[in-house]
């Protein structure tokens, strides 16, 4: 998260500090400052104690341990602590970490670094892997002097993604070897093997979590760290690292035979073991990789089951006799994996060219979904289908029935994003625009805009889709167009896209709600920003020069808490033609809670039943999560309330009966 | 019974993590395996959070239907929402404050009446904790603590006996937090931990 240093232009000196609830917020910031620590912590461990650890700390400190020397991202959930811990420990080795304007960048520095004879990793959230994709299909062409591993953080069942891609087949797709840890001892056993294979066959190699990995705490036990060493050494190989035709021929000639001699001399015994689990069996076969390994394991301890076990650790390029054997010794053979049937459909392959006539149970016979995670509940199912047997279940009473209340993620208190919302609904309602406008929206916490009551978004495909897909619409249809997007997302994805619109002369009015900061990851760095949280300085860049210089005439900007200006501002612009651009900047509301709690600065609004005349209109359109009601009163919640006062203007509340409580 | 199964479910900003890696840490002390899966992202303030926690042999802490062995529920309508992931027998602890979501003063969805949702938790399970978990945190001197005392509750617990010992968490506790907060936990602690202690079931 940003430390504050960025200039806050809202002055809050106006509001005395509550009293009555400073003693939460006081040990709330305490409580924050305990997360903060043990990320710090994580450069610190004791080696051969043992820890309880979340995979991607774990895999942050196989970082140092291994010392790596470069390691880039940019955030995305599942991966995202690794650079949160990653941004604050990286100091201790020396280790160079970056948050890159997008994942194309990341992978191409540490790849930058690969080639200078560094150790890199770049790690980024499946749908991330896309942005970076363009390099990454040339990278193994190329080849790696020194060690780079990809670490493709995948979530099945889209927890926090707008879809569930499997990105092992990514691996085959560009030829890089696999890793698939299901723990995260694992995770962090494996990111060390993977660096040294990286650097033996000098070649990148991917390492594959998932949700259920990424964000599983377990027991570790760390060992000594490393040193980083960030100056590296070029070697000019004369066209060698420049994949033209004739060279990309031979590379790719090169390629096919590296992968052939991982094969054949890689030793994946350790990584791709059998388990005989409760004595094991010759009538029981499962191969599990991942996640899925995890649940096997359990149910069959569960429930005495009688299994051979074949853990695939590394899953890309899979070692042919080994599968063979296994495949012919049992008599049942399941693939329990997540997402695609990518082992399965390998595995089918094998037995094919090796003559093994042998049904292989497992996605495509419907033992396992062909989507969403899997769990424990489906593995039971299909090992109850496998062995023909029935386990117990547990007594599961019925009770009365009882409405159950939604909680969809929701805007936090104090957000300025819905004030943003607000003005612009309203300003649409007003031009008599409302539901007669198409909204792209983009990837953020704004895309909850969408949600009721703001109903603010009709399409997205991916980061910065919002201006390519606008380009289009106001082409194609009548409607006004209006794209919105973040600060974050405009750098990350948005320019070519805007630049395309100006210079086709497109009519849309795009909307950058900046917040300054990366917020729905977590609040890390954005390219707007000065200052990050270790004190280290950047460059900001400036999103109003921005658009100003590749030519857009009209930019507006305005703080979104100033709502009554917001919607004449927003009517203006709306009103007029060509490309068009207006700015809510205003920082995200966590950020301002820091900075003004460390001050001993805590607001607090409640209403005024006295004045309140139920209107509704703070709970129907504004609809802050604090602000509730009985009946008809109308209550803020003084532990949800973040003193943010946009609720209290007269434009939200016409009689003024939220006020500040001192 | 070779593993315990803990699930935790309230709303986003609870301290749910915090409870279940204060228990986490203190399995760690007591030399057991503790594995527990966490929920981050997409604005996770207000939502649901549900963690899964297993202490033992075990390599995923998801919890298969029904077989929760203990349920911290920090908030009513969200332990009913997962009745179907713990049985008759399990220790099944409660808070009775609700958090009634804003969505409900939008026309989206309706609390239930939450004595009646109590009551009738009470006809069906054989040992169920009620617990007014803010009250006692503020006991302890701030609201919270509110996850440290579930953490005693969880502690005071018969089947944790031979699990985690009681001294086991405290020095968790002592670990995870900074010493001008550790009093007011240890009190949280041990108010939760005496709801329990040696009680087939406690309905207040
Ligand atoms: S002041 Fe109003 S809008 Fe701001 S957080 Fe409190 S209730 Fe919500
Ligand atoms: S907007 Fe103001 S007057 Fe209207 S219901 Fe809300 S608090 Fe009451």
């Amino acid at each position: 998260m940003d430390s504050g240093a960025t200039k806050i232009n809202y002055t809050f000196t106006e509001y005395t500090p509550c009293h009555g609830v400073c003693d939460l917020f006081n040990n709330l910031i305490a409580f924050a400052t305990v997360i903060l620590m043990s990320y710090k912590l994580i450069g610190d461990l004791k080696e051969g104690e043992r820890y309880f650890l979340l995979t991607n700390e774990a895999i942050a400190r196989a970082a140092l341990e291994s010392s790596v020397d470069v390691a880039t991202t940019y955030p995305g959930t599942p991966s995202s602590e690794i650079g949160e811990v990653l941004n604050v420990v990286a100091e201790k080795t020396g280790l160079y970490f970056e948050y890159s304007v997008n994942e194309k960048v990341a992978f191409e520095i540490a790849m930058s670094a690969a080639l200078s004879k560094l150790r890199a990793i770049t790690f980024m959230k499946h749908v991330g892997v896309n942005v970076a994709m363009d390099s990454l299909m040339s990278s193994a062409y190329i080849g790696t002097d020194g060690a780079l591993v990809i670490i493709s953080a995948d979530d099945p069942s889209m927890y926090s993604s707008q879809n569930e891609q499997d990105n092992r087949v990514i691996a085959r797709f560009a030829h890089l070897p696999l890793f698939e840890p299901s723990s995260p001892q694992e995770a962090m056993d494996m990111l060390k093997e993977a660096l040294k294979l990286s650097e033996q066959f000098h070649i990148p190699v991917m390492m594959r979590t998932t949700t259920r990995v990424s964000h599983l705490r377990g027991m570790v036990k760390p060992d000594k760290i490393g040193r980083a060493n960030t100056s590296g050494s070029f070697k000019k190989r004369n066209m060698h690292n420049i994949p033209l035709p004739e060279f990309a021929r031979k590379m790719k000639v090169e390629l096919l035979d590296k992968m052939k001699r991982i094969e054949k001399e890689y030793d994946i015994t350790k990584w791709n073991r059998i388990e005989h689990l409760n004595n094991g069996s010759s009538h029981t076969g499962i191969i599990t990789s991942g996640s899925s390994y995890n649940y096997v394991y359990d149910v069959a301890m569960e429930y005495k089951v009688a299994a051979d076990v074949m853990k695939i650790g590394f899953s890309y390029p899979l070692k042919t006799d080994l599968i063979s054997s296994f495949l012919k010794e049992h008599d049942n053979v399941i693939v329990i994996e997540e997402v695609d049937p990518v082992i399965e459909d390998n595995i089918t392959i094998i037995a094919q060219r090796n003559n093994i006539d042998k049904k292989i149970h497992g996605k495509w016979d419907g033992y396992i979904p062909m989507m969403f995670e899997n769990g424990p509940d489906i593995v039971k199912n299909a090992l109850s289908k496998l062995l023909n047997r029935r386990f117990d279940v547990y007594d599961v009473p019925e009770m009365d029935e009882f409405p159950e209340p939604v909680r969809p993620p929701a805007l936090c208190p104090g957000c300025p994003h819905r004030a943003s919302f607000y003005i612009m609904k309203s300003g649409l309602r007003q031009a008599g625009l409302y539901n007669k406008s198409i909204v792209p929206t983009d990837i953020g916490c704004y895309t909850l805009g969408v949600e009721q009551p703001y109903e603010f978004g009709d399409v997205l495909l991916s980061m910065g889709s919002s201006i390519g897909t606008a380009n289009g619409f106001s082409q194609f249809q009548e409607y006004p167009v209006v794209p919105v997007v973040g600060d974050s997302t405009f750098f990350h994805a948005a320019l070519p896209g805007i630049i395309n619109a100006i210079h086709n002369n497109h009519d849309l009015l795009y909307v950058i709600l900046d917040n300054r900061t990366t917020a729905m990851t977590g609040g890390q760095l954005s390219p707007v920003n000065e200052v990050d949280d270790a004190g280290r300085k950047y460059r900001a860049i400036d999103i109003y020069s921005t658009l100003k210089g590749i030519g857009i005439d009209h930019v507006y900007k305005i703080d979104p808490f100033d709502i009554k200006n917001g919607i004449k501002l927003f009517r203006e612009a709306i009103s007029e033609k060509g490309v068009r651009a207006i700015i809510f900047e205003r920082e995200c509301a966590l950020i301002t809670d820091k900075v003004e709690h460390a001050m001993g600065n805590y607001h607090l609004f409640q209403v005024n039943q006295n004045k309140c005349i139920h209107c509704m209109n703070c709970v129907e359109r504004f609809s802050c999560p604090a602000i509730y009601k009985e009946g008809k009163i109308v209550n803020i919640n003084p532990y949800l309330c973040d003193g943010c006062g946009a609720c209290a203007k007269p434009i939200v509340c016409p009689p003024e009966a939220i006020e500040k409580v001192s | 019974m070779s593993t315990i199964k803990i699930l935790f479910t309230g709303v986003g900003g609870q301290g749910i993590i915090t409870s279940g890696v204060v228990l986490g840490e203190a399995a760690i002390l007591e030399n057991k395996n503790a594995v527990m899966s966490e929920v981050h992202g997409l604005a996770q303030r207000g939502g649901m959070v549900n963690v899964e926690m297993k202490i033992g042999d075990a390599k995923s802490p998801l919890i298969e239907e029904g077989a929760s062995d203990i349920v911290v529920g920090m908030e009513p309508s969200e332990t009913y929402r997962l009745r179907k992931r713990y049985n008759r027998n399990s220790s099944i602890i409660i808070n009775t404050n609700p958090i009634v979501p804003f969505t409900t003063s939008i026309g989206l969805g309706s609390y239930p009446d939450v004595n009646n949702l109590l009551n009738s938790f009470k006809k069906v399970y054989n040992r169920l904790y009620l617990i007014d978990a803010d009250l006692l945190a503020r006991k302890a001197g701030n609201p919270v603590t509110a996850s440290i005392v579930f953490v005693g509750a969880v502690s005071g617990l018969k089947e944790m006996e031979t699990t985690i010992r009681k001294e086991a968490v405290i020095k968790a506790i002592e670990n995870h937090f900074p010493s001008k907060l550790l009093d007011i936990n240890l009190k949280a602690f041990y108010l939760g931990y005496e709801i329990t202690r040696n009680r087939d079931n406690n309905v207040v």
